[in-house]
């Protein structure tokens, strides 16, 4: 029988780890048929000479859940070659959820994850409440697979309402949750999420963080019943408290029987040791049976920040963060009066970055400057400030004023960026890749890119990985945490989500704003660059002479029976 | 079978109970300290959770260390 794709004289990265070989791939009906010396004729013959064939890659942090709604591709993840998403990350889901909590969960939502107000609100046609119904909404548009986690704290607001946000639960809701996680689990979630650290759009802790550890340890115990997942954010910038809790997933690992993965494992300069502190007590963990597994980002921490809407650049200066939320007219009023101004410098002056971040404005610069502002363009603002004779705060404030508050600024190299030893953490096979955010901090930084990051920079630069490992750990590492069946293997039987790619031109392009939100605005993304091909279940969902594919090969993936 | 190990901690740190505050913890924790004294030492070993916005308020779900940090 005649297949329907044969990717010819590829070299095979299959996902295993294992050295790659020269061949063919053969795909008959969204499934690998055949690997190695495949005869016969299909439908469609591509030679990949000179090429690398893997199975496409697996982001497991990810923020697309409402994205998806309005973009099935989840662009651009997938012409970075990502075939497989898992969204609802962070304790953050979009279901299950009644229609009276909305407003709150999407002002959280946006909080945390930094979406525009605007966009979020034109792209959401919320046609769901149950977590089977939100996984309905989405399904029949998908050029993309998604495994979606379910939110802890939407877990709690649906059995709780708003009382999830006040207290501990009774051992009678705690029972509701559990059935609750259940009924998410058979409708299509891979696991649950959860967070030690996040915080509301006022400022309170998010439902999950008022879980006493019984409730979570019950939750626990139903993702044992189906071999699902725990994912959870914990205080990553402190190596005792990240100990702390790296023993207490340890033990639910252990007592449950489950996966658990915490995100993300930062490096940073404030706090130089931490990764290794971490990475000991991981292994030591690992050695007593427990499945304890960090995300770790490639790239490293470039923020950018503006005045026109609250920014996580801004969340420990509270004149700064209530200005942004001020109206347009009262900001432009507050930001020329002399008192307000006073305090804004104040704040600048004693700013302290609480999560490891080393944030100095002096060393911001002018990234996207109004017309009147154009000969500033890529300025530092201390120099700014020093030719102007002002304030570091005051040269931010008034260069946004001569523009309406439209320019946008850039800090580049906050953390995570010594690439030589992340490179050696990248490569330790207790460590995983993650903690990306794609869909997330969408006019912050772009999120986009880390996989083609990962061989430009630690692959062909640094070379502490092997294309081949680094093909295992996009892959059939994170399948294999996650219970992902039958991908992350360039195996027959296997789903053909496969990606061809140029392995010395892999890579991120160069941040760009690009205004394909659902409502005026922009978001910052990369393109990418050496990714040849890309198919979502047999059919090609992207090429880089074609662009995306309106062919809707995506799907909700099972977990592993 | 789950495995019941003891891995002893990098750091000795409790969980609160319901209803906890500094000075409940610092009650059960430091038994033989003054009361005030000992709820200052433990914000001190805690500032996480101290100087956290909206006024340094336990949660359920923190981790609660019971003593200063050890020696490099």
């Amino acid at each position: 029988m005649s297949l329907d794709l044969i990717i010819r004289n590829a070299r095979i990265c299959d996902g295993s780890g294992g050295p790659s070989f020269h061949g063919d791939v053969g795909v008959r009906g969204g499934r690998i048929v055949a690997v190695g010396d495949v005869g016969g004729d299909a439908v469609e013959t591509i030679d990949a000479r000179g090429l690398v064939v893997s199975p496409g890659f697996i982001d497991p942090h990810t923020h697309y859940d409402a994205q998806l709604v309005w973009d099935g591709f989840a662009q651009p993840a997938l012409e970075h070659g990502v075939t497989t998403i898992v969204p609802g990350n962070c304790s953050l889901s979009l279901a299950p959820l009644r229609a009276e909590h909305r407003e709150l969960l999407g002002a959280t939502f946006r909080k945390i994850e930094e979406m525009p107000k605007n966009a979020f609100d034109a792209g959401l046609t919320w046609s769901w409440e149950t977590f089977g119904e939100y996984v309905e909404a989405i399904r029949g548009q998908l050029g993309i697979n998604v495994a979606p986690l379910v939110g802890h704290s939407l877990i709690r607001l649906w059995v709780m309402g708003e009382a999830a946000r006040e207290r501990v639960a009774t051992d009678g809701e705690i029972a509701d949750m559990q059935q609750a996680l259940r009924e998410c689990l058979e409708a299509g979630a891979v696991g649950l999420s959860g967070s030690w650290v996040d915080i509301d759009h006022e400022n309170r802790p998010v439902p999950a963080r008022l879980a006493e550890p019984k409730e979570l340890d019950a939750l626990c115990a139903v993702l044992g019943e189906y071999g699902a997942i725990l994912q959870i954010v914990p205080e990553f910038w402190d190596a005792d408290l990240l100990c702390a809790r790296i023993d207490i997933l340890g033990d639910l690992s252990r007592k449950h029987n489950i996966s658990t993965t915490f995100s993300p494992l930062f490096d940073s300069n404030a706090s130089p040791e931490l990764c290794g502190i971490a990475l000991d007590r991981i292994k030591l963990q690992t050695a007593y049976g427990a499945r304890v597994v960090p995300q770790m980002q490639t790239r490293p921490i470039d923020l950018s920040f503006d005045l026109t809407a609250p920014m996580s650049t801004f969340a420990t200066l509270p004149t700064w963060w209530a200005t942004t939320l001020m109206t347009h007219e009262e900001k432009i009023a507050a930001l020329r009066d002399p008192a307000h101004r006073e305090k804004l410098k104040g704040e600048m002056d004693n700013f302290m970055m609480p999560i490891g971040l080393q944030i100095d404005f002096a060393d911001a610069f002018v990234k996207r400057p109004g017309p009147n502002s154009a000969d500033l363009a890529g300025q530092r603002i201390g120099d700014i400030a020093k030719a102007r004779g002002c304030h570091i705060a005051e040269a931010i404030i008034d260069i946004a004023l001569a523009d309406d508050l439209q320019t946008s600024y850039g800090l580049e190299a906050l953390g995570h960026n010594n690439t030589a030893k992340i490179g050696d953490f990248l490569a330790e096979p207790l460590i995983g890749i993650g903690a990306g955010d794609g869909g997330a901090h969408v006019t912050n930084f772009s999120t986009y890119g880390d996989t083609g990051f990962l061989f430009s920079q630690y692959v062909r630069g640094h070379k502490t990985l092997s294309v081949e490992q680094a093909v295992h750990k996009l892959t059939h590492e994170v399948a294999s945490l996650w219970g992902i069946r039958d991908r992350g293997l360039v195996k027959p039987g296997y789903a053909a989500d496969l990606v061809i790619f140029d392995p010395e031109a892999i890579d991120r392009g160069p941040e760009i704003a690009v205004d394909d939100l659902p409502a005026p605005g922009f978001r910052y993304i990369r393109r990418a660059e050496g990714i040849e091909q890309v198919f979502v279940n047999g059919r090609r969902a992207y090429s880089r002479d074609g662009g995306y594919s309106s062919d809707r090969a995506g799907a909700i993936v099972p977990m592993a029976a | 079978m789950a495995k019941t190990v003891n891995i002893p901690p990098v750091r000795n740190f409790i969980q609160p109970v319901p209803g906890d505050d500094w000075a409940s913890i610092a009650a059960r924790e430091l038994p033989g300290t003054p009361a005030e004294e000992a709820v200052g030492m433990l914000q001190s070993w805690n500032l996480y959770v101290a100087f956290r916005p909206g006024g340094g308020a336990v949660t359920p779900s923190d981790v609660i260390f019971v003593e200063p940090p050890r020696a490099a």
